[in-house]
């Protein structure tokens, strides 16, 4: 299952790249996901991440399935 | 008519806000006799001095799409809640140098105490609720990221 991640602001520069193509043999949630990126970027994993799926906030876990985007959107500092 | 005025435009300008653009928006708003009053917010860059070093500048990206939807929701809540004439917001995507203005709120009512209330309330949505995030450029190109209180 392939997925496309877009990294912004912080966690951009934390990854050094805007966007990634990920491929998983398993099904993976947003969550999952999430915890997986902090687990290979530790740098975020002390920085509250939210998360979008197809341009959705994430408020709840949802599976992801083949081709979905997903938003990895660090603390909102606009204004 | 209200529905016309209503209608939402981009919020986000490539670079500052200028002066300008800020005076023509008051001037355009001489035809609507309906309203008692403005309440305009200006964010400007502030040059904040960490550990010594100035920031020279603010460089803002976002998910446009994602905070363009966010503050759709923002205008329709603030609408809902308060009796207001009509609504210009501009937020800046780029660099914006400090002093110069990068997120403008203009909120016209019959009344001041909903434009003021009004305006507060846009405010502080926006910053909670906009996935827009800012890049704090000191003058020795070195950076940090910029957080909300």
């Amino acid at each position: 299952m392939k997925v496309k991640i877009t990294f912004y602001g912080q966690a951009a520069d934390v990854v050094k790249s805007n966007s990634i193509e990920s491929d998983f043999s398993d099904r993976i949630s947003a969550y999952g996901l999430k915890k997986s990126i902090q687990v290979k970027y530790s740098q975020l994993s002390t920085i509250e991440l939210k998360l979008a799926v197809n341009n959705k906030m994430v408020v709840k876990d949802v599976d992801l399935n083949d081709g979905d985007e997903i938003s990895v959107l660090p603390p909102f500092s606009g204004g | 008519m209200e529905q016309k005025l209503r209608k939402p435009k981009p919020i986000f300008k490539q670079g500052a806000i200028s002066a300008e653009s800020i005076g023509v928006s008051i001037a355009n708003h001489q035809s609507k006799t309906e309203i008692g009053a403005h309440n305009i917010f200006m964010g400007q860059v502030r040059a904040d001095e960490i550990e010594g070093k100035k920031v020279a500048a603010i460089e803002y990206t976002a998910n446009e799409e994602l905070a363009n939807e966010a503050i759709l929701a923002i205008r329709e809540q603030a609408f809902e809640k308060y009796d207001l004439t009509c609504m210009h917001i501009y937020h800046s995507l780029g660099a914006v140098k400090a002093g110069e203005i990068c997120l403008f709120i203009f909120v016209s009512s019959p009344r001041r105490n909903a434009a003021n209330d009004a305006c507060r309330y846009i405010l502080e949505a926006i910053k909670k609720e906009a996935p827009i995030f800012g890049k704090e450029i000191f003058e020795d190109s070195t950076h940090q990221w910029k957080v909300n209180n």
